[in-house]
């Protein structure tokens, strides 16, 4: 029980973070095909994304476990993991096809900012969280 | 242990305890009446009684089947575990932050939070202690959120 309890918890977190990479990489595939005036992705496409970010989900699942965010160690295995392989991927699967070469460069400067993006998520929820913790803690000394 | 009862006409209640040394058993009935009293039994290396306000202790720690109160400037041994630590005086602030630690939260100069939900305190005495994924919902509770 314990064993499956576990695989269903690591399976929540990977298909959630699964989910929010696909949604990503296909926007940014949908609107590389718009900008081009094509206004279709192909179902292997999605697929292939899908697949992906499976994957790079579960490597961060394995990379940065819970609480292993604040190791710059970890974080920068973890965007260079996510750079080999959605750069990696779009040249094997031929991703974002008929871009030019500064679109390239704006699709990995736009990756770069999504990974910094989840970081920066990260740390302003903790922001948060440690203000009401502070305030909470307060009221609770002063009671 | 041999556990006797005398019911007298004495105007006040008393508990004699005969012992040729204060082993641990001793001290463990001698901590347990003692912080019933709103105190905490502590010992010395030469086991002798130290009492203290529980308002004066930090954070309290098992090590090696032991129980050590952390106060600002001492670390005294006492003989009451964790869990008794927890119940008895949870009232007073006693709150359990890993399966090691109970934390007085009157302590806490200051909690922050860090990615995994994990909670770090920082003590009065600028001690940094860590509340564990599985404790921070207790500790959250406890401070009404």
């Amino acid at each position: 029980m314990r064993e499956f309890l576990r695989f269903y918890s690591w399976g929540m977190e990977v298909k959630l973070y699964m989910g929010i990479y696909t949604a990503a990489i296909v926007a940014f595939q949908a609107i590389a095909e718009a900008l081009q005036g094509r206004y279709a992705v192909g179902v292997w496409v999605l697929l292939e994304m899908l697949l992906v970010s499976f994957v790079f989900a579960m490597f961060q699942y394995a990379v940065l476990p819970a609480g292993q965010w604040a190791s710059k160690k970890r974080l920068a295995v973890w965007a260079l993991g996510a750079n080999v392989l959605y750069i990696g991927a779009a040249l094997v699967f031929g991703w974002f096809p008929g871009v030019p070469l500064w679109g390239d460069v704006l699709l990995i400067a736009l990756l770069e900012f999504v990974l910094w993006g989840i970081w920066f998520g990260e740390q302003v929820a903790c922001w948060r969280d440690t203000r009401a913790l502070n305030e909470n803690l307060r009221q609770f000394q002063q009671t | 242990m041999k556990i006797t009862v005398e019911h007298t006409d004495a105007p006040e209640n008393e508990v004699v305890l005969r012992c040729r040394e204060l082993d641990e058993e001793m001290l463990h009935i001698l901590s347990l009446l003692k912080s019933g009293l709103q105190t905490l039994c502590a010992w010395t290396e030469d086991r002798e009684m130290v009492l203290l306000q529980p308002g004066e202790v930090l954070y309290a720690e098992s090590v090696d089947e032991r129980t050590w109160l952390y106060c600002a400037e001492a670390v005294w041994p006492t003989a009451l575990s964790l869990s008794e630590l927890e119940a008895r005086y949870e009232p007073l602030g006693f709150c359990r932050i890993s399966r090691s630690m109970v934390v007085n939260l009157h302590g806490i100069r200051q909690l922050k939070s860090c990615p995994g939900s994990r909670i770090e305190a920082t003590m009065r005495n600028g001690e940094k202690v860590v509340i564990s994924r599985r404790y921070g919902p207790l500790l959250r509770a406890r401070l009404g959120m």
